[in-house]
């Protein structure tokens, strides 16, 4: 009996397990559904397929896909980060209101604005490492102060970066679009290759690891747990950072609305994307198909042309679904754990 | 040695004293809020004039009815985020029925209230079956918590506003927009025109939480929800229904949503649907600075109540010094930090001591 039951493990689909010891991925499984997925958005809507649509959801996707590959980090290492929209926004203001209202030179205003958010990201992740306080709350708390701040800083009314000197400049950056694809979409897709080099062949990414997946027997086998946590959070805040001068070069304009529900987003497509909800499990990858699968998702419901508070309807739906495999998977790797 | 002896004695008196007194559990957060109060007073006097605290208790009791169930949440070891958007399903669901069916016929008749009732009831009942799903996905189906309630969140607002197109409900019944509403109060003292009073929904959150405080100190199921909460396994070995206590949390907590949302609807004379939207970050908010730990098992109702006060009396009283209003949210969000740090310092402090 033992032995047919080895039988059958190795006759596993051998085509898959090439590709999976090929790119040391996981998630083969996971496109089979986005593929589903696109055929249904075909089906639906055969505009779709159209070269400026996908341009569409290329430059969405690279833009709160920045902020999901930090939300994902985080993520790996057991914490959350509820913040990550209402920061986009802080930043976006700050840097409109730097580059005009208090007419800093444009480079200044970019280095200022990234060091905004590290900073902010940062505080967030001391108050979770150092003070232990619970990183839902600590990141609510600052979800609340950056929204708070950035009302105030616009006095809830959008700022225009045409008056900044350079802003053409900069402007004109973002509307390049090489190949119809703009370029953020590329440099996003570049960064979730890094990232994924750095999770899966860094020493420093296997600590992320060993973190997310059990901090105290981390700790033990002599790991920085405290100095890991922290550096994500730190790094999330960079990409978060980028994420907004990006935004802003392409929107032209600072909205203190800008990243709602991104954070949501990004934790509903890093489940969908098989990094496990309580760490310790996924890769980069994972999370580029689960920005994928939701930017499709969003675009196909935009097609639709369904009420956004259906939209909104529909996400919460998905985010259930998406952890309900979440649970599964990690069911099935230990064991019925509660 | 003998006169050391005595000095030991008569210090070990006066320091058990003086612990027994600090050991309150929430005195470490009254002091710097009477200090904040009062500042505020002598800013700007009227902060603590009758019409300013009775505007307050009323807005506060709105939130404290759904601090109370969201503390027998998170006392159980869970959290539930979904608790804005219940309110205002509540709301808006209430008054559709009240409206759409006329009361059972009953509209501007004497018996109105029997139909206003009546709709409040089913209202609590259907609003009892989010939380029976919110309670199934986290406790049945083992999902995280957080990301079950967000998405709940989202799903209730995104139908309600579906449905209402953003429309409030308007008018409703006079018993409901009158009696429960504008004019149900205690008086006590009359300015210009207005009377001010005790509002219903401040009676009714005192009352909720005498009960639930006791029944939280007194009786079997509060020491399960506590048991629950602190560690679930050895809750379960002991022999308590976890499940059983989770998902009665999870209930209890879309009903009293529904209930304030409801009252909230009564108050504002019209089944407004963007009620309840942003209430779940303030409850918790006030939870958390009444010592609820949001790990579980640890905390009161009597903690929840100052922490409702606090949250409350402190954003209003930043306005009324003259803070810009958009730093409200920023005001809230230090207050949030400053009563976790203060409560795992106060933790810290216990387990040493």
């Amino acid at each position: 009996m033992l032995d047919s039951k080895l039988k059958n493990v190795k006759t596993e689909n051998a085509g898959l397990r090439i590709i999976k010891k090929a790119f040391n991925i996981q998630e083969v499984n996971i496109i089979i559904p986005v593929i589903v997925l696109i055929v249904i958005a075909v089906i639906l809507n055969p505009m779709f397929l159209n070269l400026d649509n996908l341009a569409v959801i290329g430059k969405r996707m690279s833009m709160w896909g920045l902020v999901a590959i930090g939300e994902g980090l985080i993520i790996l290492t057991g914490n959350f980060d509820i913040s990550v929209g209402a920061m986009v926004a802080f930043d976006c203001v700050f840097f409109a209101v730097a580059a005009t209202t208090w007419h800093l030179p444009l480079v200044i205003a970019i280095v200022l604005a990234i060091l905004l958010t590290v900073t902010l990201s940062t505080i967030s992740g001391l108050l979770v490492v150092k003070l232990k306080i619970n990183s839902f709350l600590t990141t609510i708390a600052m979800l609340f102060i950056c929204k708070g701040l950035s009302k105030t800083m616009t006095n809830a009314r959008p700022v225009l970066i045409a008056p900044a000197q350079g802003s053409d400049l900069l402007l004109h950056f973002g509307q390049q679009e090489p190949l119809k694809m703009s370029w953020t979409f590329f440099f996003f897709i570049g960064l979730i290759i890094i990232f994924q080099i750095i999770l899966k062949k860094t020493v420093y990414g296997r600590y992320i690891y060993a973190t997310g997946d059990n901090s105290n027997v981390a700790k033990l086998a002599g790991i920085n747990t405290d100095f890991i946590k922290l550096s994500v959070f730190i790094i999330s805040g960079f990409l978060i950072g980028l994420a907004s001068i990006v935004l802003i070069s392409k929107e032209a304009v600072a909205n203190a609305n800008y990243g709602t529900g991104w954070e949501l987003q990004a934790i509903a497509a890093v489940a969908i994307g098989g990094i496990s909800l309580a760490g310790g499990a996924g890769s980069m990858i994972g999370v580029l198909i689960g920005i994928f699968m939701m930017q499709i998702m969003t675009n196909i419901l935009i097609l639709l042309q369904i009420n956004l508070n259906m939209q909104s309807v529909v996400l919460g739906v998905v985010m259930i679904l998406a952890t309900i495999l979440d649970v599964r998977r990690r069911r099935k790797i230990l064991g019925n754990i509660d | 040695m003998i006169s050391e002896k005595n000095n030991n004695h008569i210090s070990k008196n006066f320091s058990s004293i003086s612990k027994k007194i600090f050991s309150f559990q929430e005195i470490g957060i009254l002091i710097p809020f009477i200090l904040l109060i009062l500042m505020f007073y002598l800013i700007n006097h009227a902060f603590l004039s009758a019409a300013s605290v009775f505007s307050v208790l009323k807005v506060l009791a709105f939130y404290g009815i759904v601090g109370v169930g969201e503390t027998l949440v998170i006392l159980g070891g869970d959290i539930d985020i979904s608790v804005g958007s219940v309110a205002g399903f509540g709301a808006v669901f209430s008054t559709f029925l009240m409206m759409k069916f006329s009361c059972f016929g009953l509209l501007n008749t004497s018996y109105e209230w029997v139909g206003v009732i009546g709709f409040m009831i089913i209202t609590l009942v259907v609003c009892s079956l989010i939380g029976f799903l919110n309670a199934f996905l986290i406790v049945d189906m083992k999902m995280n918590a957080f990301i079950v309630t967000i998405a709940t969140l989202w799903i209730v607002r995104g139908a309600v506003m579906v449905v209402t197109n953003g429309n409030p409900i308007y008018p409703l019944p006079s018993f409901f927009m009158d009696t429960i509403g504008t004019n149900a109060q205690i008086p006590i003292t009359k300015i210009g025109n207005d009377v001010i009073g005790i509002s219903l929904p401040f009676i009714l959150f005192i009352l909720i939480v005498a009960v639930f405080e006791i029944l939280l100190r007194r009786s079997k199921w509060g020491r399960n929800i506590y048991a629950t909460g602190s560690n679930r396994e050895v809750a379960k070995i002991a022999g308590i229904n976890t499940r059983k206590v989770r998902y009665m949390n999870f209930i209890i907590l879309s009903m009293l949503a529904s209930l304030s949302g409801m009252l909230v609807a009564a108050f504002t004379r019209q089944g407004y649907p963007p009620i309840g939207d942003g209430w779940e970050m303030i409850i918790i908010a006030g939870c958390a600075i009444g010592g609820i730990s949001l790990a579980g098992g640890y905390g009161s109702m009597i903690g929840t109540l100052i922490g409702v006060f606090i949250m409350n009396f402190v954003t209003t009283g930043l306005v009324m010094v003259g803070i810009n209003t958009f730093l409200q949210q920023t005001a809230q969000g230090i207050i949030i930090l400053l009563a976790v740090y203060i409560d795992i310092f106060r933790r810290n402090r216990k387990v040493l001591s």
